[in-house]
């Protein structure tokens, strides 16, 4: 017994199939025959084989690549220029690569300690007093594009605004989120800067500003931390803050 | 008397080996045969107290070369740590005792052991990606373990057959960019569009060129035997 019912659908729905995200109506068939659920389930097995079997399988494993960009001289020739010619064309392998000649060039010793300071101009930003927090004329913060976050507490140098607020995840774990604009209003662009969320002097996690000026750090259990702001030209300390 | 001797004591080495270190940050000199000898003793005797102190006196330097390079792919403590860990495993487990002579210096040891660094940093980077792929597919809801990636546990010849006869069901270049880039790298239709939008100018030609593909091969005689 055949059936077309699958020819009749839309190539990105005949995709999700793969993955078992099946539509109602097309579920709703598929419990009914037995023909299209045999040719899904064979879809699905087959994806899930070839996932299996080909994930990298043309790439240099991590141990060669790590040779490769240690020490390509303990390579053939013809070896060294096989894989010149994958990483040429492998977009995964390449960025993988790059990170790897990064780590090779480092030291086998570790640099000596800079205090913060030395390398850039640090800026200690300040709690600003609650009245001036009222008054404040900050934007809006449109979080990840999404949410309106409440007013938290502002801190401010010379030139920067940055508002962090606490939100509550579990019952170990708090969401820590900020958001940086310039204190004149004139449009800045803190996209890209890092932000690092320390404790006792060690980073425990990096965030990346986004597009609308805000970050967050998930899963932090409650403590005092301190963050650390990587603009370009400076390096905005805010020394205590307080998860709890 | 010769050094080797006069450090009988382990605790003494391991005192030594940190002062020679220390040395280094602060007149930029140091010798050092004591850290080759703890290594040494760690690597040959496989001993516990020596391996410990070796993980105590390098892992903020192994930490260092992982967090410098690697902060694109990981971020949390929880990350860094187990890589810092994973580092120290597989430079313990790649050097059994009668290997220890190729290694001539201290130098030569800390090489290696970055080496280690890259390596396992290599492969959390591709495993991530791994369970991501296995996780849309519903095959597996946790991180596969060491032993489950693929890479090492399915033999590679066999997978490398997989690959070949895939490649000869496959009329065009479309159709070998749209597998190669789904199964062999992982990526979704969306990511191809994006980094091919010459050959593939709507996400749906993607889509499309898959389906095709996949039609063809669940039906193929040769894939049945695969299957089985």
């Amino acid at each position: 017994m055949t059936c077309s019912f699958l020819d009749t659908l839309s190539d990105v729905i005949f995709d999700r199939l793969t993955s078992g995200e099946i539509p109602d109506d097309v579920r709703h068939h598929i419990q009914q025959c037995e023909t299209c659920r045999q040719e899904v389930e064979a879809l699905r097995s087959f994806t899930a084989l070839a996932a299996r079997y080909l994930y990298r399988v043309t790439c240099p494993s991590p141990d060669t690549l790590a040779l490769f960009a240690h020490m390509p001289t303990q390579f053939s020739e013809e070896e060294q220029t096989r894989i010149r010619e994958h990483l040429e064309t492998c977009v995964e392998c390449h960025s993988e690569y790059e990170m790897l000649v990064e780590m090779m060039g480092l030291p086998l010793t570790l640099p000596p300690a800079v205090s913060i300071g030395e390398t850039l101009r640090t800026i200690v930003a300040r709690l600003r007093p609650p009245s001036a927090s009222h008054n404040t004329s900050t934007a809006p913060m449109a979080l990840r594009g999404a949410t309106l976050l409440p007013e938290g507490l502002v801190y401010e140098t010379e030139d920067v605004l940055i508002v962090l607020d606490l939100e509550r995840e579990s019952v170990a774990t708090f969401s820590l989120s900020g958001f940086l604009s310039s204190k004149d209003g004139n449009e800045v662009a803190f996209e890209g800067v890092k932000v690092h969320l320390r404790k006792n002097g060690s980073v425990l996690q990096t965030a990346v500003v986004d597009e609308f000026d805000t970050f967050v750090f998930s899963n932090v259990p409650p403590g005092t931390y301190h963050l650390e702001i990587d603009c370009a030209d400076a390096r905005i300390l805010i020394e205590t803050v307080e998860v709890a | 008397m010769s050094r080797k001797l006069s450090y009988e004591h382990i605790d003494k080495l391991i005192d030594e080996c940190a002062r020679q270190s220390n040395r280094f940050f602060t007149d930029g000199v140091s010798e050092d045969e004591s850290c080759f000898e703890l290594f040494r003793r760690a690597i040959v005797h496989r001993n516990q107290v020596a391996w410990e102190a070796i993980y105590n006196q390098y892992h903020k330097l192994v930490r260092y070369w992982i967090q410098h390079c690697s902060s694109a792919y990981f971020t949390h403590e929880d990350d860094i740590q187990s890589l810092v860990n994973a580092t120290f495993a597989k430079f313990w487990h790649s050097i059994p005792p009668e290997k220890f002579d190729n290694f001539k210096s201290l130098r030569a040891l800390l090489g290696y052991l970055k080496l280690c660094a890259g390596s396992a940093t290599t492969d959390r980077i591709r495993r991530q990606k791994y369970q991501t792929l296995l996780t849309d597919l519903e095959e597996v809801r946790t991180l596969p373990s060491d032993d489950d990636i693929e890479q090492s546990s399915l033999d590679k010849a066999a997978r490398e057959q997989f690959w070949a006869y895939i490649q000869t069901q496959l009329k065009d270049e479309d159709e070998w960019f749209v597998i190669y880039h789904t199964f062999v790298l992982g990526w979704k239709p969306r990511d191809i569009q994006k980094e091919f939008p010459q050959r593939f100018p709507d996400v749906k030609d993607v889509y499309r060129v898959k389906r095709n593909v996949l039609d063809r091969l669940r039906r193929s005689e040769g894939m049945r035997r695969w299957m089985e």
